[in-house]
């Protein structure tokens, strides 16, 4: 019975113990608390980006220093069209992920002969010439409405359910939004296409050999993890009930710090995109209000953390928390062991 | 009618007191980039955080010669100082204990500082209010012969400083015991070590000249552009494109690199003015037009370091 349980714990499903369970929490915890709906949302549209991250950086080795550039595409893109093109949101959004994907595939191009570094350069461009350009000048007026940018983009109805003004339901669309694509990004890495992205992080060289399509996979990496900062954009666009979209949150120095959050919870695990949303929402309401440190200080202790942990705790977050588990239930598995085969001998 | 303004915008005087203009930031890129390139070739590290040290450095000269009101010798002192502190903390005790670990962790090890030092300006020095230059020239210029074209002292300064600077840092490099450590530990770290090369205080060097060109580059760009923390943080990407244009290596091509740079940038300005953010597209295209160029050439730069 025990060894059955040390089993089970051990297990690669023993994940499913946590998710179920996580899940319940995220369905209850929007009702429980109104007054924090909007924030705890906000968690969901962090977790999608750190999750972006997660299929690029985790599974692929590949660093991107853009992300909040694919999600800002995402917002404009998505509330452009709801705002001023009057397609519904259920339409624009997937327009939306679509624009962002190929935003991501074009930035890949560059990376395809090369990694590391260059890609790590040509990302840090992009989000800087976006930054300063691209969604503040009048000369991309058609996307970003600039200067006074998209305001008006309407959340939709499903079969007669209003979301416009109902917090609540827009805090399930975005838990169901964050849940689809958790499970997305799980299939892929448990199939065909996440072992040759392994294999890909791993050599480059060996895969090649071997006959894996490496511009095939790096692409679609590049473009699932795009999708998926864009659908968190999307989600942003009807994140007021102005539908209002301003270029402020996709900052360059947001997406550096998406990035370090990203490996701060520990990348190569999918589930450190729940703690990476908490943490980008959280951390900031825990220092301010709990431990009353300035609003100012709390990007510096993230960053001060980020580099700490890369010293100290290269797997991050998750990851040393999985190895803890682990190396407990390693401990105890040779006691529970014979005793347990000394019940069945007995 | 507005067509022909802009066209008309395009004037021998223009283009020429433009191209000035860009050269002496062009110049600037260029140490900055320089110092980048000089830092990876030694020890192997893109340090995305160049543009945050200057930044850093260039404050601390703001605070000692416009808040305290020192000379500005003072100043620049400062900062030589605090760069050079930046450079051996970041080296000693961020990534040097990530010996043998991928490059991504210690690129993101230099965005942590990036995103740490930044923070720390925009806390101390704050990120949108304007900050008074700090000045070695006087502002003042003279004119070209025949032309009606104002070379400032400044830039002038700029150019001759950057020049000096780069041929120091080639004597250092050719002349010197510590400059040929230096490229003894570029070429390969484990053959220097068996030579006897102090590979640990070789790399700890080579990463505070790097940051102390990345001070100079800085405290020397405040006459010319509206200084904030972002802004300065941002000239990484300028040295970064410079240090692509010199392939990550070489350290000739790369103070080219940088001063092309700077005039690219520099003169879709005439035609549209100060339109916010046409210079960093300028950028971002030679960013682009370079790696997809050289791409297979960068590849065996990087896999030789």
């Amino acid at each position: 019975m025990r060894r059955g349980m040390s089993l089970l714990l051990g297990s690669p499903r023993a994940v499913w113990l946590l998710a179920i369970p996580a899940l319940a929490v995220g369905i209850v915890l929007g009702p429980l608390f109104p007054q924090q709906q909007l924030t705890l949302t906000d968690v969901f549209i962090a977790g999608l980006l750190v999750l972006s991250l997660v299929v690029l950086t985790g599974f692929t080795g590949q660093i991107s220093l853009c992300q909040a550039t694919f999600q800002g595409l995402g917002a404009f893109v998505a509330g452009n069209l709801v705002a001023y093109h009057g397609l519904s949101w259920w339409v624009a959004a997937p327009v939306a992920i679509a624009a962002a994907a190929l935003l991501g595939v074009l930035v890949g191009l560059p990376a395809l002969r090369l990694r590391g570094l260059q890609l790590a350069i040509v990302t840090l461009a992009v989000a800087v010439v976006f930054d300063n350009y691209v969604f503040y000048t009048p000369h991309f007026r058609w996307l970003t409405h600039a200067p006074e940018f998209v305001a008006g983009a309407r959340r939709p109805t499903l079969l007669g359910l209003e979301f416009q003004n109902r917090p609540l339901r827009f805090y399930y669309l975005a838990l169901a939004v964050f849940v689809l694509a958790l499970l997305v990004v799980r299939n892929v890495r448990r199939g065909k296409t996440g072992r040759v992205l392994r294999a890909l992080r791993d050599s480059e060289v060996a895969s090649s050999v071997n006959g894996l399509d490496l511009t095939r996979y790096k692409l679609l990496a590049f473009g699932l993890s795009a999708a998926i900062a864009g659908a968190s954009g999307a989600l942003l666009a009807i994140r007021f009930d102005a539908g209002s979209v301003s270029p402020s949150p996709f900052d360059f120095v947001h997406s550096l710090n998406i990035t370090a959050i990203a490996v701060l919870v520990g990348v190569n695990f999918i589930p450190a995109a729940v703690i990476g949303g908490i943490l980008d929402r959280y951390f900031q309401v825990l220092a301010t209000d709990v431990l009353h440190i300035a609003f100012d200080w709390v990007p510096l202790i993230l960053a001060a953390a980020l580099i700490a942990q890369i010293v100290l705790a290269p797997e991050g977050l998750w990851g040393a928390l999985r190895h803890t588990y682990y190396s407990l239930l390693a401990r105890g598995a040779p006691k529970i062991l014979p005793a347990g085969s000394g019940a069945e001998g007995g | 009618m507005h067509e022909a303004l802009a066209l008309g915008n395009f004037t021998v005087g223009n283009i020429l007191s433009y191209t000035a203009a860009g050269i002496a930031t062009g110049c600037l890129y260029a140490l900055a980039a320089l110092g980048l390139v000089f830092i990876f070739r030694v020890s192997g590290v893109l340090n995305f955080g160049q543009g945050a040290v200057g930044m850093f450095a260039t404050f601390c000269a703001y605070q000692v010669s416009i808040q305290w009101g020192a000379p500005a010798v003072l100043g620049v002192l400062a900062a030589l100082v605090v760069g050079a502190a930046l450079g051996y903390v970041i080296e000693r005790f961020t990534i040097r204990p990530l010996e043998g670990k991928p490059t991504v962790a210690k690129v993101i090890v230099t965005v942590g500082w990036l995103l740490a030092l930044q923070q720390v300006a925009g806390i101390i020095w704050g990120n949108n209010a304007y900050h008074q230059a700090v000045r070695l020239v006087s502002k003042a210029g003279f004119n070209l012969p025949g032309i009606d074209v104002v070379i400032g002292y400044d830039q002038l300064a700029v150019i001759i400083i950057t020049v000096v600077l780069a041929l120091g840092l080639a004597a250092l490099l050719r002349y010197t015991t510590i400059g040929l450590q230096m490229r003894a530990v570029a070429d390969s770290p484990s053959t220097g070590k068996l030579w006897g090369v102090r590979v640990n205080r070789i790399t700890s060097l080579s990463w505070m000249t790097g940051s102390v060109m990345a001070a100079i580059a800085g405290v020397l760009i405040t006459p010319f552009i509206n200084f904030t923390p972002t802004a300065l943080t941002i000239i990484v990407i300028h040295a970064l494109a410079a240090a692509l244009i010199g392939n990550l290596v070489s350290l000739p091509l790369t103070l080219v690199g940088g001063i092309v740079l700077g005039v690219v940038e520099n003169l879709p300005r005439i035609p549209f003015g100060s339109v916010g953010g046409i210079d960093s597209a300028a950028v971002f295209i030679v960013i682009l037009v370079v790696l997809l160029a050289r791409a297979k050439r960068l590849a065996s730069a990087v896999r030789t370091v």
